[in-house]
C-alpha cells in the first residue's frame, strides 16, 4: 500500500507533462499518420487511399540520394565541431578569467539573430574575405558549400551548447577536482577522469540534441543557399518542404517525414541509451 | 496537507501564466464592434493575405486600401502580410483546413490545384476583364473561365545602368547579338562588371535563364514549356534551346567571379553604384537598384539574341501573379468589389506613381513614370512587342532546372551536349 | 610548467575565437545605422551620419512595439510553464529511472523532438480552429510549450539523477512530502540547469517561427520573428532596417541572459554546498 502511494506521488508528477504532449504532439501526430497513405495534394479537402505506394515510390525516388548525403555529412559535420569548439570553451570560461561576463557573453549573442540575417551577414563575409582566404567562397562551390553552411550555423548556435556544458561543469563538485589535486593529477588526467565522466548527462544532451537537430537542418540552409548550387546542400528536410508545398505531393512528402523521422527516433535513442549508461548516478 | 497547499500553489501559477496570456486581441475588438453602426448597415471585414512583401507594392497596397476604405465605409480590409517562403504554407493549410481568407495573392502555378479544388472565385463577368490587352490572363485562365487579376507586368530584359555604359563608351543601346558582346567587351575594358549575377540565391538563376529562354526559345518559336514538361518536345532536339546554352555560354565570360558566392543584392548595388553595367532579369531590377542609389540611371532593352535588329523585339508573356478571391468567402461580393478597385486603372495609375513596377491595366496615366519604367511603358504601350507563352515551368520542373543550369555554369558553361542530356534525364523523371 | 602552456595557448585559442564571434556583429551594428546607398557603396565603411531612422521605420514597419509586447507575454508565459512541466516531469522520470514505463516516457520524449513540425502542421491547425484557440495567445503558449518539454525534460533527467538520493530520503525521514521535497531539495539544486534551460527556452521561444506563422496570423499578435519577415521580398530586402529590428529585438534576449547568468553563477555557490 504504501510502495503504491510512493509510486502515485512520483506519478503525480508527470501529469501535467503527459498532458501537453498528448495534446501538442501524440494527437496531432496520429491523426497526421494517415495522410502518408494518400495522393493528398496539401490543399484539398479530399484524398484517396493508396496503401503503401508512397513509400515504395520513396525506394527507386533518384531525389532523396543526394539530400540524404549531404544530410549526413552536415549533421556529423556540425556535431563533431559544434561540440568540440563548445566544450573547450566551456572549460576555458569555467577557469578563473578576467572579462569572463564579456566572452560568454559574446558566443551567447549570435543566439539571438535570426537564420536569415546570420546568412546575410556570413555571406558577406564569405564573399569578400574568406574568398581570398580560400581562393573562392565558401558558399559558391559545390565542394565547399556544406563547410559554408556549416561555418554559420557554429556561428548561430554554439552558444547553446557552450552553455550546458557550463550548467554541467559548474555542477561537478570542486572536493572531486582538489582531491585529485592532492593526488597529483595533471590537467589532462583531472580532465578525462573527472570532468568528462561527470558530464555525461551533458554530452547526452549535447551530442544527441545537436545531431537530430542538424540532421533536420532547414532554416540556416535555406536562408544561406536554398539548397544550391546545383542542389548540392539541399538537405531532407527541404526536400520534405518542397514535397509538401511546392510541388503539391503533401502525402508522398508525409510518407517521406515518416521514414526520416523512424532514423532519426532511432539514432536519437541509440545515442541517449549510450551516453545515459554512462552517466554516474549518485 | 501541505502536499495538496503546493499542488494548488503549482496548479495556480500555470493557471495564472495562461490568463496572463489571455485577453484575445483585446483593443482590435472594441474598435469593430464601435464600426458597426454605419450608414450601409453591415459592417465587413475582408481578409487578405498578401504575399508581396515588396516595399513599393506594399506602400501601394496601403494607399489603395485607404482610398477604397473612404469610398466604401461599411467595408474594412485587413491585410495578413506573410513572407515569401512561408505564404505558400500559410494559404495551403487554411484553405485544407477551411478556414479561408476572402483574398489572397495567387500565381500561375496556383491553378494547377486551387482552381480544381474549387477554391477560387470565376470572375468571368467582372467588368474590369475589358481592361486587359487579348492574351493577358491566359495564365489565370481555364476552360474559358477567368479566377485571378494581375495588376502589373514586368519584362524578362536587360537592365542596364546608363552611366556605366556612357564611360565604357557605349553610345547605343545594342541591337543585335555582336553589338551586345561588343558593349560587353567594352564594360570588361573599362573593369565595370558587364553582367552581375547573384546566382547563389536560386530564382536569380531562373530569373536570368528566364530572360535568355524567352528570347531564344519562346519568342522565337520554339516550342512551349508546357510542351517541354510533357516531353512532347526534347532539349536534346530543339535547336532553339542548343542556342539558350550556346548565349550563355558566349556570355559566361562576362559575368563577374564567384557567381554562386554573390547575392542578388551585391549585384543590385554594383548596378546602382555603376560598378556593373547590367543585369540580366526581370523589370524589378530597376526598383531595387534605384532602392540602393537614387541618382542611378536606369534603362532596360529586349536580349538582343538575334543578327537581325527586327527579331530582338522585346517578348512578353502574361502576368504571372495576381490576386485572387476565394469562392468560400461568406463576403464574395464585397471581396470581388475590392478586388476591381484594386485593379482598376487609377489604382494601376498610382502603382506607376509609386515606381512599383508597369502597369497592365489599359488606360493607365504613365506621365509619372521616370527612367526605365517610362521606356518600359512606351514599349507596353507601342505593342512592340512580342507576346510568348508562359515563361514558368511547375514548381518541381523549376527546381530541376534551376539545379541543371546551375552545374553548367559551375562546371564553366562547357559541355552543351551534356547539360541538354542532363535536362532531358531530369524531366523525363518527374513524368509521373 | 607544462600546465602554463596550455592556459596559454587556450586563451589564445579564446581571444581569437571571440574576435571572430563579435566581428559579423560589427557588420550587423553597421547595417543597422546606415542608409541603404551607403551600405551599398561599401558594407563596412563607418557611416557619415547615424542613421537612427532606420530604427524608427523599422518600429514602425514591423510595429516593433506591439509585437514586442506579444513576444514577451508569450515568452515569459512559455517559459514558466516549460520550466515547471518540465522539472517536475524530469524528477518523475531521473528518480523513476528503473521502472520501464518511465523510461518509455522518455523515449516518447526523445522520438517527439524528431518530429518534423510540418508533420503535424495541418492537423495542429484543425484542432485548434475547432477548439477555437487560433489567433489566441493562450493557444501559441500551449502549443509552443508542448514542443519544448521534450527537449527540457531530456535536458534535466540527467542533472535529476546526478543528485545525491540521500538528500531526499534524508527530508523523507522527515516527514516531508514529495512535493515539499521536490521544491526544497530538489528545485534548488537544480538551479544552474534551471537557469540553463529557461535561457535557451526564452531564446528558443522568443525566435519561434514554426509555430506562431501557423497560429498566430492576426497582425494583433503576432510575435517579433514574423514581424521582422516584412523587410523582406520576393527580389529584394530592407537589410538595413531589417537589422534595426533585429537590434531593437536582441536587447531584451541580452538582459535575459545577463540576469541569468547570474542565477548560474548563484547556483554554483548551492552546488559547493552539496558536495
Amino acid at each position: 500500500m504504501k510502495r503504491i502511494k510512493r509510486e502515485i506521488s512520483y506519478f503525480v508528477f508527470l501529469i501535467p507533462s503527459l498532458l501537453l504532449f498528448v495534446f501538442c504532439i501524440a494527437y496531432p501526430f496520429i491523426s497526421g499518420i494517415q495522410l502518408a497513405f494518400t495522393d493528398w495534394d496539401g490543399i484539398s479537402r479530399t484524398y484517396n487511399y493508396v496503401g503503401f505506394d508512397n513509400f515504395i515510390k520513396l525506394l527507386s525516388d533518384r531525389n532523396v540520394v543526394q539530400p540524404i548525403k549531404t544530410t549526413v555529412i552536415y549533421g556529423v559535420g556540425v556535431t563533431a565541431l559544434n561540440n568540440v569548439l563548445a566544450l573547450f570553451l566551456a572549460v576555458t570560461l569555467s577557469k578563473k578569467l578576467k572579462g569572463k561576463a564579456f566572452f560568454k557573453t559574446s558566443f551567447f549573442v549570435p543566439l539571438a539573430i535570426s537564420a536569415v540575417l546570420a546568412s546575410f551577414v556570413w555571406k558577406y563575409i564569405d564573399s569578400n574575405m574568406l574568398s581570398a582566404l580560400f581562393g573562392h567562397s565558401l558558399l559558391g562551390k559545390r565542394e565547399t558549400v556544406l563547410l559554408g553552411i556549416i561555418l554559420i550555423s557554429l556561428w548561430n548556435n554554439l552558444g547553446s551548447n557552450v552553455m550546458i556544458y557550463m550548467a554541467g561543469i559548474t555542477g561537478i563538485s570542486k572536493d572531486y577536482e582538489e582531491a585529485a589535486m592532492i593526488d597529483g593529477a595533471n590537467g589532462r588526467q583531472r580532465f578525462f577522469h573527472i570532468t568528462v565522466p561527470m558530464l555525461m548527462p551533458s554530452f547526452t544532451i549535447c551530442i544527441t540534441l545537436t545531431l537530430t537537430a542538424s540532421l533536420r537542418e532547414f532554416g540556416t540552409v535555406l536562408a544561406a543557399t536554398g539548397g544550391g548550387p546545383a542542389g548540392s546542400s539541399q538537405t531532407v528536410a527541404i526536400l520534405i518542404y518542397d514535397y509538401m508545398f511546392k510541388y503539391s505531393r503533401a502525402g508522398y512528402a508525409q510518407a517521406i517525414s515518416l521514414v526520416f523521422m523512424f532514423f532519426l527516433v532511432i539514432i536519437g535513442l541509440v545515442l541517449t541509451k549510450f551516453f545515459r549508461s554512462k552517466e554516474v548516478e549518485a | 496537507m501541505k502536499r495538496k497547499v503546493l499542488a494548488a500553489v503549482l496548479a495556480c501559477a500555470m493557471v495564472f501564466s495562461m490568463t496572463a496570456c489571455g485577453g484575445k486581441k483585446g483593443s482590435e475588438e472594441t474598435i469593430k464592434s464601435e464600426d458597426v453602426s454605419n450608414e450601409e448597415g453591415e459592417q465587413v471585414t475582408l481578409e487578405f493575405i498578401n504575399g508581396s512583401a515588396e516595399e513599393q507594392y506594399v506602400a501601394w497596397l496601403d494607399e489603395v486600401i485607404e482610398g477604397f476604405e473612404k469610398e466604401n465605409p461599411n467595408i474594412k480590409i485587413e491585410i495578413q502580410k506573410t513572407s515569401i517562403d512561408s505564404f505558400n504554407q500559410t494559404v495551403m493549410t487554411r484553405f485544407a483546413a477551411g478556414d479561408v481568407p476572402d483574398l489572397f495573392s495567387f500565381s500561375a502555378n496556383d491553378m494547377a490545384d486551387m482552381v480544381p479544388s474549387g477554391y477560387v472565385q470565376d470572375l468571368s463577368d467582372s467588368s474590369n476583364l475589358e481592361n486587359y490587352s487579348e492574351g493577358m490572363l491566359d495564365s489565370f485562365t481555364k476552360d474559358g473561365k477567368v479566377y485571378a487579376l494581375p495588376i502589373a507586368n514586368d519584362f524578362m530584359c536587360v537592365n542596364y545602368n546608363k552611366t556605366a555604359f556612357e564611360e565604357a563608351g557605349i553610345k547605343e543601346v545594342p541591337d543585335t547579338w555582336s553589338e551586345f558582346m561588343e558593349a560587353c567587351e567594352k564594360l570588361q575594358k573599362k573593369g565595370i562588371v558587364p553582367i552581375a549575377s547573384g546566382f547563389s540565391e536560386q530564382w536569380v538563376v531562373n530569373g536570368t535563364s528566364q530572360t535568355v529562354y524567352c528570347a531564344s526559345v519562346l519568342a522565337k518559336d520554339g516550342p512551349t514549356l508546357a510542351q517541354m514538361v510533357d516531353r512532347s518536345s526534347k532539349f536534346a532536339e530543339t535547336e532553339q534551346w542548343k542556342d539558350f546554352y550556346k548565349k550563355m555560354q558566349e556570355m559566361y565570360p562576362f559575368m563577374n567571379e564567384d557567381q554562386f558566392g554573390t547575392d542578388q543584392n551585391t549585384c543590385y548595388s554594383m548596378l546602382a553604384n555603376a560598378e556593373a553595367g547590367m543585369i540580366l532579369n526581370g523589370t524589378w531590377t530597376v526598383t531595387n537598384a534605384v532602392a540602393m542609389n537614387p541618382d542611378a540611371e536606369m534603362g532596360i532593352f529586349a536580349l538582343p539574341l538575334s543578327e537581325n535588329e527586327e527579331e530582338n523585339i522585346m517578348p512578353m508573356c502574361p502576368p504571372e501573379s495576381a490576386v485572387a478571391v476565394a469562392a468560400e468567402s461568406p463576403h464574395r461580393d464585397e471581396a470581388v468589389k475590392f478586388l476591381e478597385y484594386m485593379m482598376s486603372s487609377e489604382s494601376a495609375s498610382l502603382y506607376a506613381e509609386k515606381g512599383a513596377g508597369i502597369p497592365i491595366v489599359k488606360d493607365v496615366d504613365t506621365s509619372n513614370l521616370t527612367g526605365a519604367f517610362k521606356d518600359a511603358a512606351e514599349i507596353m504601350n507601342s505593342g512592340e512587342v512580342k507576346v510568348i507563352s508562359s515563361k514558368s515551368f511547375p514548381s518541381a520542373n523549376e527546381d530541376a532546372f534551376i539545379n541543371d543550369v546551375s552545374g553548367f555554369f559551375l562546371d564553366g558553361c562547357k559541355d552543351i551536349d551534356g547539360a541538354l542530356k542532363t535536362m532531358d534525364t531530369d524531366f523525363d523523371n518527374l513524368v509521373k | 610548467m607544462k600546465e602554463n602552456r596550455v592556459g596559454i595557448l587556450s586563451k589564445i585559442a579564446l581571444a581569437v575565437m571571440t574576435v571572430i564571434f563579435l566581428f559579423p556583429f560589427l557588420i550587423c551594428i553597421l547595417m543597422a545605422v546606415k542608409s541603404k546607398q551607403e551600405t551599398s557603396k561599401a558594407i563596412l565603411s563607418l557611416p557619415k551620419s547615424i542613421h537612427w531612422e532606420n530604427f524608427t521605420v523599422a518600429i514602425e514597419k514591423a510595429k516593433i512595439l506591439l509585437s514586442m509586447k506579444n513576444s514577451i507575454i508569450i515568452t515569459v508565459c512559455s517559459v514558466i510553464i516549460i520550466l515547471l512541466v518540465a522539472s517536475t516531469a524530469a524528477y518523475a522520470i531521473g528518480r523513476r529511472y528503473h521502472k520501464r514505463f518511465y523510461r518509455f516516457y522518455e523515449t516518447l520524449l526523445v522520438g517527439s523532438m524528431m518530429l518534423p513540425f510540418q508533420v503535424i502542421m495541418v492537423p495542429v491547425y484543425r484542432m485548434y480552429k475547432d477548439l477555437n484557440l487560433l489567433d489566441t495567445r493562450v493557444g501559441a503558449v500551449i502549443m509552443i510549450s508542448g514542443m519544448a518539454i521534450a527537449y527540457s525534460t531530456v535536458m534535466m533527467i540527467g542533472f535529476v539523477r546526478g543528485i545525491p538520493i540521500e538528500l531526499e530520503e534524508a527530508a523523507e525521514m522527515e516527514g516531508a512530502g514529495r512535493f515539499r521535497i521536490f521544491f526544497t531539495v530538489i528545485f534548488p539544486l537544480l538551479k544552474p540547469i534551471l537557469a540553463t534551460v529557461a535561457t535557451l527556452q526564452f531564446l528558443a521561444v522568443w525566435n519561434e517561427f514554426n509555430v506562431s506563422i501557423l497560429l498566430l496570423q492576426d497582425e494583433a499578435i503576432k510575435t517579433i520573428p514574423m514581424q521582422q519577415y516584412v523587410f523582406f521580398g520576393a527580389y529584394g530586402a530592407d537589410y538595413n532596417t531589417a537589422f534595426a529590428a533585429a537590434v531593437i529585438a536582441m536587447i531584451p534576449v541580452v538582459l535575459i541572459f545577463l540576469v541569468l547568468q547570474k542565477q548560474v553563477v548563484a547556483g554554483m555557490t548551492a552546488g559547493a554546498v552539496k558536495g
